[in-house]
């Protein structure tokens, strides 16, 4: 892990720890002999993650036929895991969902970036083998969290002035952090991710989604993220700070092991869903 | 022919291609007319999209004039320039990109 990044994590306040829910959630999940209900009864005294878990079941997301109302309902549909990472996507979503444009920062925009993939990530997953289709939607909705990091210190760190190099120089801003920041965002994500104590799988998931095949144990993870993120560039859905497409890896979509046919109904189904969760996500219930 | 999203799809479409479930059990041949029931049964398995007669999947292209098309292009092609568009899935997705009006 990058030293630098890690200390310069220890020090964020913000971002410091995850609702308790989250580690109650995380006790229980691992619990084979807990009930559905248990889990759900505890994920209910928390009302602001509550309501975003019901949002997000009852969203175009998932298209039920029916309205799930309660969170122990959402846990049998869903499933335990899935319902765990779906407290920790509420989490973050309910830490920085109101937070507005400051500093030159496009916030708004950052986090349109982060939900698109996060719902294409969602999408990609359900044409693969076998892959956690919640659990790439929050490793896609956290994938970029080291570039917020490193915005939220732009007091500290020369963000500025990266941004104007890649913008003057038309390069890729993450492309130009290690020299200039001596550190990637991706760096920032792992000490906060291992600072949280999140599952490997969602880690690698974000960690690595540059540089997919890197990744040790869940290269196929990556490899959404990785795509999930071009496609999103390619859309302009929201913006990440990158105003390039990032470099696509070939091997990362062959690993994917999708028919190429499929690439139009993946992007249709982004667009159908793109407005409904942002909508969701920027709501102030 | 086209995918298009579960939501999209109407009653009296047709099916261009059989419908198979994630776990690939045959729901619906190809070539049926769907209706309303068809629908429900679609959201209850999961299914996300279908593909369809008629539906392209380049729809809202034929709306943009061709100077739009041209400057569209030309801002995708600079939003690419780090890519190397021979790529199977690269050249698919520049291809999709150059219809997409971008929605920032």
């Amino acid at each position: 892990m990058n030293p630098l990044a890690r200390d310069l994590v220890e020090t964020l306040k913000k971002l410091g720890t995850l609702p308790t829910v989250y580690t109650k959630v995380n006790e229980l999940v691992n619990d084979p002999n807990c009930p559905a209900a248990k889990l759900g009864e505890c994920i209910s005294n928390d009302q602001a993650i509550t309501s975003m878990i019901l949002r997000l079941v009852n969203s175009a997301l998932y298209g039920y036929p029916t309205y799930i109302d309660t969170v122990t309902k959402a846990v049998t549909i869903v499933g335990f895991k899935q319902t765990r990472d779906l407290v920790l996507a509420s989490s973050v979503i309910d830490m920085f969902g109101k937070q507005g444009d400051a500093g030159g920062i496009d916030y708004r925009g950052f986090w349109k970036h982060s939900i698109a993939t996060a719902v294409c990530s969602k999408i990609v997953a359900s044409h693969m083998k076998k892959c956690d289709q919640e659990a790439m939607f929050t490793a896609g909705l956290l994938h970029d969290i080291g570039r917020l990091i490193s915005f939220e210190m732009a007091d500290k760190l020369p963000v500025a002035e990266l941004l104007e190099v890649a913008n003057s120089t038309e390069t890729l801003v993450y492309k130009n952090e290690r020299k200039m920041l001596g550190f990637t965002h991706m760096d920032l994500a792992e000490a906060l991710f291992c600072k949280w104590n999140l599952p490997p799988l969602l880690k690698e998931a974000a960690v690595y989604h540059h540089v997919p095949l890197l990744a040790p144990r869940f290269k196929q993870e990556a490899c959404c993220i990785h795509i999930s993120d071009a496609i999103t560039h390619a859309l302009r859905l929201g913006s990440s700070g990158d105003k390039f497409v990032p470099e696509i890896n070939e091997e990362a979509w062959d690993l994917l092991d999708i028919p190429i046919s499929k690439v139009p109904g993946i992007i249709n189904s982004l667009k159908d869903q793109y407005p409904e969760l942002t909508k969701l996500f920027f709501s102030e219930e | 022919m086209g995918i298009i999203s579960v939501d999209n799809v109407e009653p009296g479409m047709v099916l261009a291609e059989k419908v198979l479930t994630p776990k690939n059990m045959m729901l619906l041949p190809e070539g049926v007319t769907i209706t309303e029931g068809h629908m429900v049964t679609f959201r209850t398995w999961g299914i996300s999209e279908v593909n369809v007669v008629g539906e392209g999947d380049s729809g809202g292209e034929s709306e943009l004039s061709e100077e739009e098309k041209e400057a569209l292009a030309k801002e995708v092609t600079e939003l690419f320039k780090h890519n190397d568009l021979s790529g199977e899935f690269t050249s698919k997705l520049f291809e999709i990109a150059c219809t997409t009006v971008g929605s920032n």
